[in-house]
């Protein structure tokens, strides 16, 4: 072998052993973090050891997981992985299909620990346990695309139905179930993509007990889709949507709903949120959004509850306005907490609970200004007896507000049904 | 524990080279290639470390006897407690529950199902152990004296969990006698590279398609939708296998070990023969040298010998119909091959043969997808009916655009350009200093981009894993 080819080899073998040298020196030194903000999840911890978790070869799973999540710059590697990725074709027309490869959120259903109160808001982790959903980007804006099942929904009803059943005297039932963005927005070419949320509305409220009143507000929010109702880089909605959506629910409860020309509010901008998170589509981190969150004359006295106790409500406030960045949208209700309460100076009797997963958050506010008393229930994460808080509290109405995605989603669906015991 | 993941690249691999080459002395090499091997294994599945010792001890143990009884019955009697022995394990631990299953169907019996977990890797190890039994048997190699030696050449987890099935002859000299040169490390480590690149870039994102596409119900499929999946899988399929063998290949070459190739360019065959002579090369010569060959081979009943060859082979895939019959639909085009067509492809131009070699190996990987025979048969029907009206679609369009470049990458890698260009510059131009010069850019690069995929990433399948 002549000389140049063994100098070769030498840089090749001392690059390469350095390369991966000094990067694990550094993973193994550098410092760890507990939670990602871009990907607004909390990184896997280590592992703690048991005999059992080392055999069937959980433990090492994790130890992998541990080290991949908490490996140096991550975020730096997160985003060359993003601009890659995006090199690798072009987009055709306008719009860019994403399907989420990772649903590493869906792996956040066995975190409970919410119950924990602390200072800030808590990371807005609406996308748990949903059906992996498409995505497309068009445009700038960014849509999530509807394809449950009608079995699925007729298996939601069922269980609104049960709750309806209870034998709760005086209660009354309420469903209202939210749209998506793209179902205002379909031109000819792209309907093809996702189903109809419409029918699939209608299907589930054909099966709901007379006696339970159905919010049809898609048909409110149809109104003014040429508003900013939804977020362009988040699946949420924004609370002039949740707005929208109150004003059909008083409709149908019976309540004059709040005039937004006499309220105040404040807004978060530059708000990148769960689509930019999953798609990381450049398009999106252009156009990011504001959050809108509205200050009622109500003196609301806001407490966070816990699912341990009947009798603890620890005293908060109804927004988390330390909240910001990609968590912005935990504004509302200082985000998914398991059960809050919000009592208002309207002596008129009116006692609501609502059951939600994170569209409620946007939504719930508004009541301040027609009840006396308001529950918030997440069904991810309320694992109290549900029925003897609502008999204590002396609920008479009950309000079951879901995005479309949930009232087809297994996961949602048991949850909700779960709430019973 | 898998190739591609940060652990191995950042932590197990620096240190076991580390370690490795701390030492002169033979011994502690082989000891450390031992316990970081098992580390590895026990990494993914601690508890069958046990079962892989167990198969190594009695094949150790049979090989001595083999020898020391050569020319009498006890050799004989080695040899048979050797396959017993494995293929027994086999047998319980991956084909149980299928041979329940189906003597339940032919004989209307209703036996419980036996469900026994798959230890990782216990395809690839039982056969080089039948192997090594065999070939002692022959007396085409020493059997092994040293206990360690041959937990080394088994439990080694360059080839374990995934291959190549490396024969005990094609190593023995090395097993006993290695020479590292710096050459071949430099080699070694390029070739880990590429292997890495073409599982974590082309196998990984190959796969999120294949599983949009194959995963969905058929029946809401464009055709031409389908026809993406079953292409993409091809994709997947041939990177992460062959990525894979070259991270084995390649690491053998860091530590001394030369393993003979196991794929070939098997996308250029120009008949299915030719394709089954290129892909996982060290599997195809195990069922020649040991089934094929001692069945007769073509000297006599030819077909009945390439029918139980194409029926193990694809046996060997998996406890699963399709398998099987994934295996039979190459004995097909092999004995018709065999039978008159290679010599009418020879008439015609490479072109022909080429397409038609890609035609039949394509559209087979669809058997080998579903184990499920309702999905298969949904997702063939689909993949032809062409007079459905729902040819194409917007979303189609928009996964092909996005993945254009990329996918003509993957076409062109499956085609020998390494090779062209590194002979190009070496015989042509005279100056094989810049390859290997590049070699070394392209490296860091294919490091650099595989753990930008890798972080944060947890969706890493490996198709022949469960092997």
């Amino acid at each position: 072998m002549t000389k140049t080819e063994n100098t070769i080899n030498i840089i090749n073998v001392t690059v390469f052993t350095l390369v991966l040298g000094i990067g694990g020196l550094a993973s193994l030194s550098m410092k760890k973090q507990a939670v990602s903000e871009i990907e607004n999840r909390q990184l896997t911890p280590f592992p703690a050891y048991s005999d059992s978790a080392l055999w069937n070869g959980n433990y090492f799973r994790q130890v992998d997981q541990y080290y991949a999540d908490n490996f140096p710059l991550r975020n730096r590697w997160i985003n060359v992985s993003g601009s890659f990725r995006n090199k690798f074709g072009f987009e055709s027309g306008d719009i860019k299909i994403y399907e989420p490869a990772n649903d590493a959120e869906a792996n956040e259903i066995t975190d409970t620990t919410k119950n924990t109160v602390n200072s800030g808001p808590l990371p807005d982790d609406g996308a748990v346990g949903e059906v992996k959903k498409r995505l497309f980007v068009f445009k700038n804006r960014a849509f999530e695309m509807f394809g449950g099942s009608t079995a699925m929904g007729k298996s939601y009803a069922n269980v609104i139905n049960s709750y309806n059943r209870l034998g709760i005297p005086g209660l009354q039932v309420y469903n209202l179930i939210i749209p998506v963005a793209l179902e205002f927005e379909l031109t000819e070419k792209y309907k093809k993509l996702q189903k109809p949320n419409r029918p699939a509305i209608e299907s589930i409220y054909n099966e709901l007990d007379s006696t339970i009143k159905k919010v049809w507000a898609i048909d409110e929010i149809r109104k003014h889709r040429e508003e900013y109702i939804y977020f362009n880089t988040d699946h949420h909605w924004t609370s002039l949507g949740a707005y929208y959506a109150y004003r059909a629910f008083c409709e149908t409860a019976g309540l004059t709903p709040v005039s937004l020309d006499t309220v105040r509010y404040k807004v978060k901008s530059t708000f990148l949120g769960s689509l930019y998170r999953l798609t990381r589509d450049p398009k999106l981190k252009e156009n990011p959004d504001s959050v809108k969150y509205y200050l009622f004359r109500d003196s609301v006295r806001f407490y966070i509850g816990s699912s341990n106790s009947l009798t603890y409500w620890g005293k908060s406030k109804m927004y988390g306005e330390g909240a910001n960045g990609s968590n912005s949208y935990s504004v509302f209700l200082q985000g998914d907490l398991p059960i809050v309460k919000m009592e208002t100076q309207h002596n008129n009797g009116r006692k609501i609970a609502i059951v939600k997963e994170s569209y409620g958050n946007a939504f719930a506010p508004f009541l301040v200004n027609n009840y006396e008393k308001i529950i918030v229930v997440d069904q991810r994460y309320y694992t109290g007896d549900f029925v003897a808080m609502l008999k204590k509290e002396g609920i008479n109405e009950l309000l079951f507000i879901n995005n479309i995605f949930a009232a087809h989603t297994p996961f949602h669906i048991e949850k909700i049904k779960r709430l019973k015991k | 524990m898998v190739f591609a993941s940060l652990i191995f690249l950042f932590l197990f691999l620096p240190l076991n080279l580390l370690l490795y080459y701390s030492t002169k002395n033979a011994t502690w090499r082989n000891s450390i290639l031992i316990l970081f091997s098992l580390f590895f294994y026990g990494w993914g599945e601690p508890i069958w470390i046990t079962l892989m010792i167990f198969s190594a001890l009695v094949d150790y143990v049979n090989g001595r006897v083999i020898e020391k009884y050569r020319g009498t019955i006890g050799a004989k009697i080695g040899l048979v407690s050797s396959l017993i022995i494995n293929l027994g394990l086999l047998a319980t631990f991956k084909y149980s529950s299928f041979i329940v299953e189906n003597v339940n169907q032919l004989f209307g019996t209703s036996f419980n199902l036996p469900h026994f977990a798959l230890p990782i890797g216990i395809s690839f190890y039982t056969f080089q152990t039948i192997s090594y039994s065999v070939d002692v048997y022959r007396n085409e190699v020493k059997a092994q004296k040293s206990f360690l030696k041959f937990l080394m050449f088994v439990s080694l987890y360059h080839q374990l969990v995934a291959g190549p099935i490396v024969r005990y002859s094609h190593i023995a000299e090395e097993i006993d006698n290695r020479k590292e040169k710096l050459a071949d490390i430099s080699k070694g480590i390029s070739r880990f590279c590429i292997g890495l690149f073409k599982k974590v870039v082309i196998a990984n994102v190959a796969a999120e398609l294949v599983a949009k596409y194959m995963d969905a119900d058929a029946s809401s499929l464009a055709v031409g939708g389908a026809w993406l999946g079953l292409i993409m899988f091809a994709i997947q399929i041939y990177f992460d296998f062959s990525g894979y063998s070259d991270m084995a290949i390649g690491l053998g070459w860091m530590f001394g070990f030369h393993y003979h190739e196991n794929f070939k360019y098997p996308y250029t065959a120009t008949s299915v023969s030719d394709f089954w002579r290129r892909w996982h090369i060290s599997l195809g010569t195990f069922f020649k040298d040991y089934v094929y060959i001692p069945l007769g081979g073509n000297k006599k009943h030819i077909y009945l010998n390439l029918f139980i060859v194409w029926f193990l082979t694809g046996m060997w895939h998996g406890a699963s119909w399709n398998f099987i019959f994934w295996g039979l639909y190459f004995f097909v085009f092999i004995a018709l091959e065999k039978a008159f067509l290679l010599k009418t492809l020879k008439k015609l131009p490479k072109f022909f043969s080429h397409f038609y070699a890609l035609l039949v190996i394509i559209p087979g990987w669809v058997i080998f997808y579903f184990t499920d025979t309702n999905k298969l048969y949904a997702y063939i029907e689909r993949l032809f009916s062409f007079g459905s009206g729902n040819l194409w679609n917007v979303g189609l369009t928009s996964d092909l655009t996005a993945h254009l470049f990329w996918f003509i990458f993957a076409i062109i890698a499956c085609m020998p350009v390494y090779h062209k260009a590194k002979a190009f510059f070496e015989t042509s131009l005279k100056k094989p200093a810049i390859f290997e010069t590049a070699a070394i850019a392209v490296n860091i690069v294919c490091i650099f981009l595989c753990v930008a995929q890798l972080v944060g990433k947890s969706y890493n399948p490996f198709i022949y894993f469960r092997f």
